[in-house]
């Protein structure tokens, strides 16, 4: 006797143009969604801090998507504060509006003043790091004092801020100094940007 | 019966046969009418390098934009197009300077560019050489622009000889193209005044002229 497990031949070929239906629209889907990879997507500037009283991170990997913001902090108030260490570039986000930029402040309680090394890249000049002194005045108030071309190099830094106000700043082979007054600093500020930056062997002491 | 269930056996392996054969063939045209994944291929040359411009620059794909941009320069040297060819020198120098090639530098310094010349380490003064030509291209586009009095194109190529001479270093050479950018877009006023001239996010073309100007800390022009 022979079995027959098989559906009537209707509703067969229903299921065979079921399951065509199915894969068209799968197929369809796959296209239009990997068509618009190239769409343009938006980013929010979003900010993250971690404040972290009485320790001092000796590396810091900050990575960041385009337009997204990373921090950490170490709780400081000695006098005559200087911090040492080197800083690395590993990858650039350049699809925002924000411009990748990395950092290393002192700053106060308060969001300002924040004084320190600023390191940012220009959109017409993507090959090249620029490197600045940020004084008291805020964002604006910096000032670009050497550029370097982007590598990955381990770039060494040293920050030094005296209880007189003075700011001196070495990154790699450039240096300056900046009178910033004297400011009451709580902490110490990593922070990137668009980017993906890694800290290390950060020490922070005295020069007392 | 048993006829007709083996006809329908026949029949059905057949359907699911087809059914794989055009899952193939869909997926292969779409692969093929792609420039790399999620990009549509266009012939041309101008939307390959305006969509090779969004991949290395926002989207961190260097590598089907290194091809679109190779592409760009081949259709444009058939066409023994100058204004063209000036442009694709001009993206492939910003390409090579770009943040996403620095992103992707161990598959560089690994495998290289397609433009076997190019490695990783000797990127930045291969892109210098790109601008140089592009500029070349440029004088060459502006000569024939000039000709046949095409003011529209010329007022195109002095800004782009601008973008070129501004990634060189050259600022004033570049503040001096913008001028003359401006000139020759006064100049397509006067003689085409129903002329409606594209200008770009910063407004008009003499909006955007002045604020690429502002951009590459130019002074005003002497008159």
């Amino acid at each position: 006797m022979i079995r027959i497990d098989q559906l009537p031949l209707n509703e067969t070929y229903f299921r065979m143009a079921h399951q065509l239906a199915k894969f068209a629209l799968t197929f369809a889907f796959f296209v239009i969604s990997a068509c618009s990879l190239t769409a343009p997507g938006q980013q929010v500037h979003g900010q993250s801090s971690g404040f972290e009283p009485n320790s001092h991170p000796s590396s810091f990997d900050c990575d960041t998507a385009a337009g997204r913001y990373y921090e950490v902090n170490a709780a400081t108030s000695v006098a005559n504060a200087r911090v040492t260490g080197f800083m690395q570039v590993l990858t650039l986000n350049t699809a925002s509006a924000w411009p990748p930029d990395a950092g290393l402040i002192f700053a106060g309680p308060s969001k300002l003043p924040r004084v320190g090394l600023e390191t940012f890249v220009l959109p017409d000049k993507p090959a090249v790091l620029q490197i600045a002194i940020r004084g008291a005045g805020g964002a604006a108030d910096h000032t670009v004092f050497a550029s370097v071309p982007i590598s990955d190099l381990k770039i060494p830094f040293t920050l030094r801020l005296s209880s007189s106000g003075q700011l001196a700043l070495s990154f790699g082979d450039a240096a300056t100094s900046l009178s910033v007054g004297p400011i009451d600093i709580t902490r110490m500020n990593l922070y990137c940007s668009s980017a993906h930056i890694h800290f290390s062997e950060v020490q922070l002491d005295s020069d007392n | 019966m048993l006829m007709r269930l083996a006809a329908h056996g026949v029949c059905k392996k057949r359907f699911a046969r087809i059914t794989r054969c055009l899952a193939a063939l869909s997926v292969m045209s779409s692969l093929a009418a792609c420039a790399g994944v999620g990009v549509v291929d266009s012939p041309d040359p101008l939307v390959k390098l305006n969509d090779a411009a969004y991949l290395f620059q926002k989207e961190n794909r260097t590598v089907p934009a290194e091809t679109l941009i190779q592409e760009a320069i081949v259709i444009y040297e058939k066409r023994d197009d100058p204004h063209g060819l000036g442009n694709a020198n001009r993206e492939y120098g910003d390409f090579l300077r770009s943040a996403a090639v620095f992103n992707w530098r161990d598959a560089y310094r690994r495998n290289g560019f397609l433009d076997r010349s190019v490695t990783y380490d000797n990127r930045l003064e291969k892109a210098s050489e790109h601008y140089l030509k592009a500029l070349e291209y440029y004088r060459l586009a502006e000569t024939q622009e000039k000709a046949a009095g095409k003011y529209d194109a010329l007022t195109n190529v002095y800004y782009n000889m601008a973008l070129s001479n501004f990634a060189l270093g050259a600022r004033d050479e570049a503040c001096a193209d913008y001028d003359r950018a401006l000139r020759a877009y006064n100049d397509n006023m006067q003689r085409n005044p129903t002329a409606d001239p594209h200008g770009s996010q910063a407004g008009t073309v003499p909006d955007s002229i002045a604020a690429a100007k502002k951009g590459a800390d130019c002074k005003e022009e002497v008159t």
